[in-house]
């Protein structure tokens, strides 16, 4: 099969769930489809050099982590120079949609660090074992499994106190 | 609802309202590409990491961690004044008890640069064989099972099913070479409390010869570590709350039924380790887990409580000043053997379990931007698995401070025990 038909192929099958992912670490749809955009155009020219296919839907998670990681990077540099940006919040869209509880959830979410972001997006979103998040991180297992829970027990302490103090 | 139900809720929600149709068409193929052209532009910004396996499709070697050894490697964490000053041979271990001498060795290397190796010498005490099998939990479709290895080939000589339908082992723990418990939990968020023991007994040839429950092992929580003593008179585990909040350490005595608890405050329990005669439990108030950094022993017969008040602290906080990290205990409980990752590097570090006096570094592995490594002392006693660190699981020799590494990846198993 030609690449570009390979390509199109995987991009039917998985965009939309990038672009999911995408979304949930930048909270932001433009900036989560050109994430997602780059992500495939870096795929084509891998993909002549990617002799384990297995290994492509891998591959492409951790472009678009390491895409949303150069994003949210940009958007602190841009507030340290005071460069008008957009916010990193959610978007209109998302806003309207998402119930208080949602919300409350995505903002808790927001104050972990960005690796504890990351494993709880891609277990309790992908629903990816700890060796696939370890992969798609470039972690170890025992990292992602330490990380998980004390991204949870965080999570749960910051919920209490949006719920208490909001 | 728990925290992770709240997750998976928002994390559906969110995902609901972009729909499919609505994003972008797949981008057209770039130029150079089409030409076919090696642009090695592929890398992710920021010059971060790509999956081992397409590391490896473009002929990257992925950097690989020094291979352990007595010598080499020994060295002080960069960085770290703590570890650079110098420390004298350590003497022998003067036995609090007159039962076994145990002793202590720890040949500096000379040389530029502080090597120094380290090994423990059980006097008196020949080191057992070294564990034939071991077991770890494995994937099985979408279950979690135990997979039983050949610890000499690599081989996986057995495998173990999860014992209901919707269930998944959590984590394993030895008690006797071959046998072990296992903890086993209900796949579904909604049934997290319901974690229950099992026994298990392994054959002369690796294989499954019995899994009963273990009598009183219903745990109603998460299990976030476990332990048993020589024999398993005692079993000891932390749970959290199923809304993620700090549980309670639980010892249970499957002879006599008994079990008592002690609830976590501040503490984040992440490891523990059980002496051979279950009288005292180590753990690791890890700073994962929002505790301290320190090493904490209490006795499994303290009265139920608050355990900072129960648990004394064997290394204060910053006295190993590294963060995460896993223990295990050495020389019939004697040598308490920590990992600690103090900023890229783990420290394999041997103190007294009595005193918290440090009495060697075993083994240092630099520039692991992992985890520290995870240690599990083998139930006979006298080797060390070393898990979590680089591509395959190690053994180490305590007596001679060697090490080998055993041909069973890391990627092949998870929790593990032998």
């Amino acid at each position: 099969m030609a690449a570009d038909a390979v390509v199109q192929e995987l991009y039917r099958a998985h965009a939309l769930t990038l672009v999911r992912l995408a979304h949930m670490l930048v909270r932001d749809r433009e900036s989560a489809e050109d994430i997602v955009q780059d992500a495939f155009v870096r795929l084509y020219r891998a993909l002549p050099r990617l002799r384990d296919h297995d290994q492509v839907l891998p591959y492409l998670r951790t472009i678009v982590i390491n895409g949303c990681r150069s994003a949210l990077r940009g958007r602190q540099r841009a507030a340290r120079r005071r460069v008008e940006h957009d916010p990193p919040g959610a978007s209109a869209e998302a806003a309207v949609l998402l119930s208080e509880d949602r919300r409350a959830v995505f903002a808790a979410l927001a104050r972990l660090p960005r690796r504890s972001r990351e494993v709880l997006v891609l277990r309790f979103y992908l629903d990816l074992s700890d060796t696939e998040i370890a992969a798609a991180l470039g972690v170890s297992r025992g990292t992602v499994s330490s990380t998980a829970s004390r991204a949870v027990t965080a999570l749960g302490r910051e919920l209490r106190e949006l719920e208490e103090y909001p | 609802m728990t925290t992770e139900d709240r997750l998976r809720d928002a994390f559906r929600a969110d995902a609901e309202t972009i729909q499919s149709g609505t994003i972008r068409p797949a981008p057209a193929a770039p130029e150079a590409a089409r030409r076919g052209s090696e642009l090695g532009a592929d890398r992710p910004p920021g010059g971060l990491h790509l999956p081992a396996g397409l590391r490896r499709a473009r002929g990257a070697s992925r950097p690989r961690l020094p291979r352990p050894g007595r010598v080499r490697g020994l060295r002080p964490a960069g960085g770290d004044a703590g570890w650079a000053r110098s420390r004298p041979a350590v003497a022998a271990l003067a036995a609090a008890t007159a039962v076994a001498a145990i002793a202590v060795a720890a040949t500096v290397a000379g040389g530029s640069g502080g090597s120094r190796s380290g090994a423990l010498s059980v006097l008196g005490a020949p080191t057992p064989p070294a564990p034939r099998y071991l077991v770890g939990t494995v994937q099985l479709g979408h279950a979690r099972g135990l997979g039983i290895f050949n610890a000499q080939t690599g081989k996986r000589t057995g495998v173990v099913r999860p014992p209901a339908r919707g269930m998944s082992f959590l984590t394993v723990a030895a008690t006797a070479p071959g046998r072990f418990i296992a903890a086993a939990v209900h796949s579904s968020p909604h049934n997290c409390s319901s974690t229950r023991l099992y026994r298990l007994t392994l054959t002369s040839r690796g294989k499954l010869a019995r899994l009963a429950p273990l009598p009183g092992g219903r745990v109603s929580g998460t299990l976030t570590s476990l332990g048993a003593s020589a024999g398993g008179r005692v079993i000891a585990y932390a749970a959290n709350h199923c809304n993620g909040r700090p549980g309670w350490l639980g010892v249970i005595r499957p002879v006599t039924g008994q079990s008592r608890q002690w609830p976590l405050r501040s503490e984040g329990l992440l490891d523990l380790t059980l002496t051979p005669d279950g009288r005292t439990v180590y753990f690791l108030n890890t700073q994962v887990l929002e505790g301290d950094g320190s090493i904490r022993a209490m006795s499994t017969s303290a009265p139920a409580g608050p355990m900072t008040r129960r648990a004394r602290i064997v290394l204060p906080a910053g006295s190993a000043s590294g963060s995460g990290g896993s223990i295990a205990l050495a020389g019939h409980g004697r040598i308490l053997l920590a990992c600690q990752e103090i900023q890229d590097t783990a420290v394999l570090t041997a103190y007294r379990a009595a005193t918290g006096g440090e009495l060697a570094v075993l083994h240092t592995w630099p520039h692991v931007d992992v985890s520290p490594c995870t240690l599990t002392a083998a139930a006979s006693g006298g080797y060390l698995l070393i898990s979590d660190i680089g591509t395959h699981l190690w053994r180490m020799q305590l007596g001679s401070g060697g090490t080998r590494q055993l041909p069973i990846a890391t990627d092949a198993v998870d929790q593990v025990a032998w």
